[in-house]
């Protein structure tokens, strides 16, 4: 099993409606207005009339009018009144005077919600049930289009969010949210006209940023890449505004070659940044280093995807785990988190949960290559073979490319090692290695190496002795952590296997 | 307070020291202002005379106009118009009835409904409905009041150029954000639809719908922090009508009531102007935003909590 080293790139991320809101994703706000005269006046002849007839009702015209205009709080008299009058006020009234005297905490971001598959079920019931009686609402569809994505209902999901985007074409949570799942769904184009076509598409950084990463992910070429620079200057942007349209033009001048531009955009993005922008430099800053994060790592609300990359480098594995996990719970639909979380459990061996992580996240994510073959790989080791196999069954190593036909390979020669064919196994190493060797990944040829020398242990094969000595060798010039525990797990194996030749041999004497 | 007749009566006079203000806020001399404000009067009385010639009998209409001499003021009279005297506005009805009957809150609605019907009929849209604007004539008549921001379609109105005529407070969501739309129909009569809905919710809610729908939106993205456009907030503003019409629907008594009343506010109250209105009216020719299925509806159901089918608060 391998972590592919994906390109990173800012694609707008995919919460439910409500923690998008709390983490301040959806502001598009100015200082408040002044309120206007008439207005003005307006409520202190309705302050007027209360006084001169303090009832409920009058309180309640007051309240209900101050409200609208953003004014409530200059009638705290009325507000007890009502609140003190509970029992003759109608119940929606109270509920205004209890907002009004203590308002909502607007920012509170807790932790993801797990959310069992069949409590999916009841959610979408739920939404469904909304959009019965209320059709038009573009939320409630790309909510509904977000939970047919968590059960795997990949049409479904497709079908409402047109639906969602037609309604609401140019609402920023609409349209990233939409241009998220189309990306999701291998249709780029689709996911950049929903961005391009949205009347604040060359204006809201939040869009400019989402087209830009959007059109690199889809190798194609930004239309908004110079609008966005210019934006990006616009002084009258908040730092937290900006946070993902920096980043996003960071990470394009980081794939022109331009570092030291890239870098002074990262350092720009992280002045107030969100998660996704903190993970984005924490990718960055493994491919051009230079960046400091440690500011920027507990103030940010889910960033979990930066600790667990962090604490992967540190060969930190229960704290990676753990965070790899919240990130899944966060992005349940992205396979990105599964296959890190999958990958460390793999590394120490955890198996079993690597394989429910992986099971869990096909569902979503059906026929995913990398997917397939790293729970093939986590059954293997666990010993399931038939299920292994079953797995692999419909892969072929030689009708994909890059990477992916480096850990494929490997993992079909693991399959074989297991199954009792160690020189077909084999083989299938040597030609993940020099795959790996051909796209100069030394970091999957010295883990393909590894794992090969294991299964030579285990096997107890003729060569294991050699195989172990020269991948223990190359796996000295790394420095990762994570081919460390790998090449550790081997030494065990070999000392283990050195024990029992020498019994063997003395038992022979 | 006036006494004609024997019978008592409501003075409305011109007040000129209105004037200083609209100098003030509109960049212009206390003369042109003066002149802004007599205008105005003549216009309310004016429209006041049409709607008593085509006996609307919904509509507050004025009695008898005229002036006055006075010591002070800038042309030594003032200029009045005499109403009918009422009991009082609807929120002193709902104050002092104690336990208000289903039956006479429904009337009441119906009242306004055709108020409005007949303004509209005329091609007059009244703009400011508020609770402080139905008026109660002994106990059982409600009347729509104030005609001072109307418009008329095809004539220029003093408050036409306004932001929004009426009283701000009031206003449907797409003006608070600062949706101003060039046709009549959908900035003006849209806005009465808007508000005769926004009352059906006041009467059961003590709290108009724009408010709300405001409660459910998170501070940032309420009118006056937001620094968008409305097309792009208007998902959000529709989501928390949804959660609005469900509290609505909480605080009325009754499933078929509830059923009814929340099928007309969710038409009536529609944060997409576009949208707002009776479905059928969309279609063809008809007039979107007629109010006469709203009319007949209420009066149906006012009959029905009138004989005791429905059930009562």
């Amino acid at each position: 099993m391998l972590l592919e080293q994906l390109r990173r790139r800012i694609v707008p991320r995919w919460r439910d409606h409500r923690t998008t809101l709390a983490l301040g994703e959806l502001s598009q706000s100015r200082a408040p207005a002044a309120i206007s005269e008439s207005d003005s006046d307006a409520l202190s002849l309705r302050a007027s009339e209360w006084h001169a007839s303090p009832t409920v009702w009058h309180a309640a015209d007051l309240l209900s009018s101050a409200f609208a205009v953003g004014e409530s709080g200059r009638f705290r008299d009325a507000t007890d009144f009502v609140l003190t009058h509970r029992d003759v006020a109608p119940p929606a009234l109270v509920g205004l005077a209890e907002k009004i005297a203590k308002p909502p905490q607007d920012r509170l971001v807790g932790s993801p919600e797990s959310v069992l598959e069949n409590a999916i079920g009841r959610l979408v019931h739920k939404v469904r049930l909304r959009l019965r009686n209320e059709p038009r609402n573009a939320i409630q569809w790309v909510e509904l289009a977000r939970l047919y994505t968590l059960l795997g209902a990949s049409d479904r999901a497709v079908r409402s969010m047109i639906t969602a985007v037609e309604l609401g074409p140019d609402n920023r949570f609409v349209v990233r949210s939409a241009a998220r799942l189309f990306l999701h769904e291998h249709d780029a184009g689709r996911a950049l006209r929903a961005i391009r076509n949205a009347s604040g598409a060359r204006t809201d950084p939040w869009l400019l940023a989402a087209e830009i990463a959007i059109s690199s992910a889809s190798q194609s070429p930004s239309l908004l890449a110079k609008v966005g620079r210019l934006r990006n200057e616009d002084s009258a942007l908040s730092d937290f505004e900006r946070t993902e349209l920096s980043s996003a033009l960071a990470t394009l001048e980081l794939e022109n070659g331009k570092s030291r531009r890239a870098r002074q955009l990262f350092r720009q993005s992280l002045t107030a940044p969100n998660e996704n922008s903190v993970a984005q430099a924490e990718w960055a800053n493994r491919e051009i280093g230079g960046l400091d994060l440690r500011g920027n790592l507990n103030d940010v609300p889910r960033s979990y995807e930066a600790h667990a990359q962090l604490a992967l480098r540190k060969g930190e594995w229960q704290p990676a785990i753990e965070n790899g996990l919240l990130w899944l719970e966060d992005q349940a639909f992205s396979k990105r988190p599964a296959m890190f979380t999958s990958y460390v459990c793999s590394l120490i061996e955890d198996y079993e949960q690597s394989v429910a992580i992986l099971r869990s996240s096909l569902s979503v994510n059906q026929n995913d290559p990398v997917l397939l073959n790293n729970l093939a790989f986590a059954l293997a080791s666990a010993n399931r073979l038939p299920e292994a196999k079953e797995v692999l069954r419909g892969t072929d190593y030689n009708a994909v490319s890059g990477t992916t036909a480096v850990i494929l390979a490997a993992t079909h020669g693991l399959v074989l090692f297991r199954s009792g064919f160690p020189d077909q196994g084999r083989e299938l190493y040597r030609l993940a290695m020099d795959r790996a060797g051909a796209l100069k990944v030394l970091k999957y040829r010295i883990q393909a190496d590894l794992y090969l020398a294991r299964e030579e242990l285990l096997a107890n094969t003729s060569v294991a002795r050699v195989e172990t000595e020269k991948a223990l060798a190359a796996a000295e010039k790394s420095t990762e952590p994570d081919v460390a525990v790998i090449s550790e797990q081997v030494r065990r194996l070999y000392r283990e296997f050195l024990s029992s030749t020498t019994q063997e041999s003395r038992h022979e004497v | 307070m006036v006494e004609r007749d024997g019978h008592h009566a409501f003075l409305k006079a011109l007040d000129y020291s209105k004037a200083e203000e609209i100098a003030k806020q509109s960049g212009i001399d206390e003369l042109h202002a003066l002149q802004i404000l007599v205008e105005a009067y003549n216009f309310e009385r004016d429209l006041l005379y049409e709607c008593a010639r085509k006996r609307m009998d919904r509509v507050v209409i004025a009695i008898e106009d005229g002036n006055v001499r006075v010591d002070e003021g800038p042309f030594g009279t003032v200029f009045y118009l005499i109403f009918e005297r009422a009991d009082g506005d609807v929120r002193n009805h709902l104050a002092t009835a104690g336990k208000v009957e289903l039956a006479w809150l429904l009337r009441c609605l119906h009242h306004v409904a055709t108020g409005l019907y007949q303004l509209h009929s005329a091609k007059v849209a009244h703009q400011d409905l508020k609770p402080s604007n139905v008026l109660v004539f002994e106990r059982t008549t409600s009347k729509v009041a104030d005609l001072g921001s109307a418009s008329v379609k095809g004539e220029e109105c003093p408050r036409d150029a306004f932001e929004f005529a009426g009283d701000g407070t009031y206003a449907p969501p797409e003006l608070l954000y600062g949706q101003r739309d060039a046709e009549w129909n959908r900035r003006r009569q849209a806005c009465d639809v808007y508000h005769l809905g926004s009352l059906v919710v006041f009467f059961f809610c003590g709290v108009g719908m724009t408010s709300l729908v405001l409660s459910y939106m998170q501070e940032d993205h309420r009118p006056r922090s937001w620094g968008g456009t409305y097309q792009e907030i208007l998902p959000e503003v529709r989501d928390a009508f949804g959660i609005a019409l469900q509290e609505f629907e909480g605080n009325v008594p009754g499933d078929q009531l509830r059923a009814a009343l929340r099928e007309i506010v969710s038409q009536l109250c529609d944060p997409d102007p576009l949208q707002r209105g009776h479905p059928r009216n969309r279609i063809g020719v008809a007039d979107q935003y007629s109010l006469e299925r709203y009319v007949e509806r209420l009066n149906l159901l006012a009959r029905r909590a009138e004989i005791g089918v429905l059930e009562s608060i």
